[in-house]
């Protein structure tokens, strides 16, 4: 995405993300007990992309799409995101897929939805990338505010989930405060319509 | 016939105003103490079995039949192929008076391999056809717990757990999906 990065660790460029698909027209409804909720999570929009890691050493994020298959009249907010990224710079094949990104417009945790489709995306794409000897598993992020500033929404935290590890975490703070997460449960899968998920 | 055409003009016109607008909002009870049951923790029974004969309840009909309603917009020719009823999966859990209907889309219904994100939602439906809880994906689930009780640990945003990323084949995932191998197993709860 143009103006967007590069950037040398996966958590800076995750960082940079946040902020850059809250801002987008309806990309959160505020809070709940807000006047204007409901009109607000109506008029809701999801937007995702995809952050990759580059032939250069660099983590990337694809152009940001609202396409969904869904007709505007369907309540669901959905968002349909390409299986590979177009990047002319790099030869077709070369980009390592990490991070499925979206936003909530609220506070929602990962949906079944987001849990079939990353596992979906990870049987064509690879489970763990090395980058410089480092493992980074494949996992989808969605990212949510809590501010009823719709212009300027801060980023409060993201719902992740790892399916290498079956990880489902809440992400919340800031660089001021520092990162904290909570590791809410584990999915495991037995094949593709059936998984059990713990919660802690 | 002037006037019949002005009719189904008009009609038309109507017609399209309806469909540029918002659903209109159906009435739901939101009972926030019933929790949904885990749609996909057991193989369902499919219905698309040749040769056997399957009976379903006018309640459960009723059920679907309200539930793609209330998700899904008119059906008609325009409508997009996502939210077409044809485009659906539906799964249906019965608990007593209580009908649990989850609808997610198909993709391959529409051509495509992957499903989109947050391309669900559940219900729960009473018997007699009223929509005591929705539950749209993306949306926050007011029966569950907050998350605020589960401890939380300093760590890289976006990161796995320092213990959790092992050598060797994930137990989360069957075999099958991380190489050529026989499935294993998942590990028991």
């Amino acid at each position: 995405m143009p103006g967007f990065g590069p950037f040398g660790t996966f958590s800076d460029a995750l960082m940079a993300a946040c902020p850059v698909i809250l801002s987008k027209p309806h990309a959160t409804a505020g809070r709940k007990g807000a006047q204007d909720f409901d009109v607000r999570w109506r008029v809701s929009k999801e937007y995702c992309a995809w952050l990759y890691y580059t032939p250069a050493g660099k983590y990337e994020m694809s152009m940001l799409t609202d396409q969904s298959a869904l007709d505007d009249l369907d309540r669901r907010k959905s968002c349909l995101l390409p299986e590979t990224v177009n990047d002319a710079r790099f030869p077709p094949g070369s980009l390592k897929y990490v991070f499925a990104l979206h936003n909530h417009p609220y506070d929602g945790h990962l949906s079944d939805g987001d849990l079939r489709m990353i596992v979906s995306m990870g049987r064509v794409h690879e489970w763990v990338t090395e980058v410089g000897g480092k493992k980074v598993p494949l996992s989808i992020v969605a990212f949510f505010s809590n501010s009823d500033d719709l212009e300027h929404p801060s980023c409060d935290g993201f719902f992740q989930y790892i399916p290498v590890t079956g990880e489902l975490k809440k992400w919340t703070g800031g660089v001021r405060s520092g990162w904290r997460q909570q590791v809410l449960g584990t999915v495991t899968w037995q094949d593709e319509t059936h998984y059990r998920i713990d919660e802690k | 016939m002037k006037r019949t055409h002005s009719i189904l003009a008009s009609a038309l016109v109507l017609t399209g105003c309806l469909r540029a607008s918002a659903p209109p909002p159906t009435k739901v009870e939101e009972d926030a103490s019933i929790a949904f049951p885990a749609f996909f923790s057991q193989p369902a029974v499919s219905l698309g079995t040749e040769g056997t004969v399957y009976e379903l309840d006018g309640d459960t009909l009723r059920a679907l039949t309200v539930a793609a309603r209330d998700l899904l917009p008119p059906q008609d020719p325009h409508v997009s192929c996502g939210s077409r009823w044809e485009s659906q999966q539906y799964r249906v859990v019965r608990q007593g008076d209580l009908i649990f209907i989850r609808i997610d889309e198909d993709p391959k219904a529409c051509g495509r391999t992957h499903p989109a994100l947050d391309s669900g939602a559940s219900y729960a439906i009473h018997r007699d056809g009223r929509i005591l809880r929705r539950l749209v994906d993306g949306q926050p689930d007011v029966a569950k717990p907050e998350d605020a009780g589960v401890p939380s640990t300093p760590g890289e945003p976006g990161s796995a757990s320092p213990d959790a990323l092992n050598d060797g084949p994930s137990p989360f995932l069957p075999r099958s999906w991380q190489d050529a191998g026989s499935p294993a197993p998942a590990p028991l709860p």
